[in-house]
């Protein structure tokens, strides 16, 4: 209930909260922000079977990369999370409908990476056009082009940009970097965006189509720079490549699971989809060896890299952190910078009815849950055996727990 | 100069004398009178998109040499324009061998394998293609550019090679290097169409782009907004990327050479897609192993075709290359061929250079065709009265409208086996004096 959910315990009276790393191991970026707020430990999992238990049972706050899902039942195991932060932008990888009802808030960090994306998908594009990757390759294997009619036929497909049309689908943060940068090329931009409100296309001078069919049917190269949602899996399928043009490229430095990797591994061997450049996979690590796309020809595939830069990587995670901290330090959810489930968490807040007999009779008169599984008793000023732990990273075997409040 | 000329290439030169007077230069004979004109591709085989502009003015023939010493007698003799690309190379002893040549038309930008001045002399207008392939040249100099800060194309390579990244740790380590371009210096060596088209480009990734050009007037920089750099040391200071957009000359050699790469950033990125001889390779290699260039995407190189299992960036590391192909997609291939052979066709039925649009040795011609004087004396003796030459080896006289054995023979290609050659116009020796009626009367 709004207000009867309290703040992470913290202060001098109160043992440092817990706060874990949930799929990494370097903590270091975020250790200087939240060491003298929190306790900072790493799972290194890539599933929440390999989390262990006392973290299970005290994290109060989650950090997590794109690696690890947090499904309904995987939330339902943390018995003291109150806010989990995504170090990056999507999250479709928690859920966080089923976050919010659990009186979980969740958080991303939506800037750090924005123009190294843009600039990768730019990259992909070209390369499409251009066939860079593929020419060097080539080489790589030992081709040579002596005359230039050996040097048409090494980069045959290589294709003029000026008059091509470019559709974007989704104009966030990464689509309008894409936008710009592909017009400065002679693209013509086109997008789609159900989301948007009006005008934005007229900001920045693009043309806005009605339908995801419209914008197939004109669009000579697609991209994908949408999140990736309960609406918009499998987005590329059978039916909807058919709606794209004869040889049309397609990029995906979004999310694998908007594009069918069978259909597309079809449209490639027909020629239908004359190449695809695809940062994100259905299935990640990505191998060329494995999967629907193995045979596939006229592929280029990144593996879940447009992301990264060793700038955006710290800024990523230092926003994180200082998310995480005003998290403990503030108020949930109003302290928040990036929260992305805010309207599930206020509507799940709030009762149907203030009577006693609806209030679940655990519940009744505790506005502090007990964490199952009590360990320690805090000691006034500080918890025994932290000592310098906080400085070094605390491995996955906790010493310490939260003491509850007893009412 | 004309005498030490003529005592240089005595042996040679005699049928060459003519051109050398500014107005006793003939235009290609050609007209329902004449027979066609020869018109040779040196470097290719394939002539079915100049066919259709060329065929009711010349005869289109095609060499498929790598050098002169493969290009068959007859078109030695007998062509009077040459197309060319840039696989084939016409130094001044090459271009000796050609007899009755008036036009070289490469069919491209660059014409460094063709020496203009030697040209000339020899009285051949030498023609290029500037416009076809700047885009398709620009967007590949920044798919090149992106590659190496993203990383697409090395790690599409380790994909292949089995390399899998599960973790964020591991992501970040096969990504290793990758970099943040906002901020990051651009450096455009030559801000011709090419580098203004990259400068723009660039300007849109949040690039900061200064360049270095010698030959550019003052304030090209402010019409486009870019940073100018008086010196090729201050542009290599500045920069973190480095960006070869200028074409190769007799200056330029070697441009980035030890010495200058020790002037560039440490750790910074080298992009060519101009010319090969730009760059020592020897000492790009050296630099790249030392980590002082951080990575090079090259799509020439000093010797081409490309291995790189030979030569000297054979074991450098963090190379991009691409076998000279940065200009080509089909249009800007199709649009160049048929401008160079409208630039023939105008060369062939106009004024020799004035007709023309594109020559890049018109000073040269014009320079050497006067003459420090007009005295009889300083006129070679078997000069006086012909205004015309003489080919040597003549098979054939003209027939009106027509040569023998010509027929369909036009509408196809023709192999480098000749069956006609161009007849002679047959002149009395006349004295000096008469050269200009004559010459007024062939206008």
């Amino acid at each position: 209930m709004q207000g009867i959910r309290p703040p992470i315990l913290n202060g001098p009276m109160h043992p440092r909260p817990l706060v874990a790393l949930l799929d990494g191991r370097d903590c270091t970026v975020e250790m200087p922000i939240l060491k003298d707020v929190a306790t900072v430990a790493f799972c290194d999992a890539q599933s929440t079977q390999e989390i262990h238990e006392k973290v299970l049972n005290e994290a109060v706050a989650a950090l997590l990369y794109h690696t690890i899902t947090l499904s309904r039942d995987d939330l339902e195991k943390f018995k003291g999370l109150r806010v989990i932060v995504r170090i990056g932008s999507g999250f479709d990888n928690v859920d966080v409908k089923a976050a919010a009802e659990l009186g979980i808030a969740v958080c991303n960090v939506p800037a750090a990476s924005v123009e190294e994306t843009a600039d990768t998908s730019l990259c992909l594009i070209l390369n499409l056009y251009r066939r860079v990757t593929w020419m060097h390759q080539a080489l790589r294997e030992g081709t040579r082009a002596s005359s230039v009619e050996q040097i048409r036929e090494v980069a045959g497909g290589a294709a003029r940009i000026r008059g091509e049309t470019l559709g974007i689908i989704g104009l966030g943060r990464v689509g309008q970097a894409v936008a710009l940068r592909a017009k400065a090329f002679g693209f013509s931009v086109i997008f789609y965006d159900p989301y948007l409100p009006d005008g934005v296309e007229r900001s920045l001078g693009l043309q806005r189509m009605a339908t995801l069919q419209d914008l197939l049917i004109h669009s000579d190269c697609v991209s994908l720079h949408c999140s990736l949602n309960e609406h918009n899996h499998h987005l590329i399928n059978d039916f909807t490549i058919k709606q794209m043009r004869q040889g049309a490229f397609l990029v995906n430095s979004s999310r694998g699971g908007l594009v069918d990797e069978k259909a597309l591994a079809q449209a490639l061997k027909e020629g239908r989809i004359r190449g695809a450049a695809l940062d994100v996979h259905e299935t990640e690590p990505f191998s060329f060896s494995t999967g629907p796309l193995k045979d596939a020809p006229n592929l280029i595939c990144t593996p879940h890299t447009a992301w990264y830069s060793e700038q955006a990587s710290v800024e990523a995670r230092e926003e994180a952190a200082r998310e995480v901290r005003r998290a403990i330090t503030g108020r949930i959810p109003d302290s928040l910078k990036n929260c992305v489930n805010k309207e599930y968490l206020m509507a799940a807040s709030q009762w149907p009815s203030m009577e006693a007999a609806t209030v679940h009779p655990e519940l009744n008169g505790a506005t502090y849950r007990f964490p199952p599984g009590l360990i320690n008793v805090a000691t006034a000023g500080g918890l025994p055996g932290t000592g310098t732990g906080v400085d070094s990273l605390v491995t996955g075997t906790l010493a310490h727990g939260i003491a509850p409040v007893t009412h």
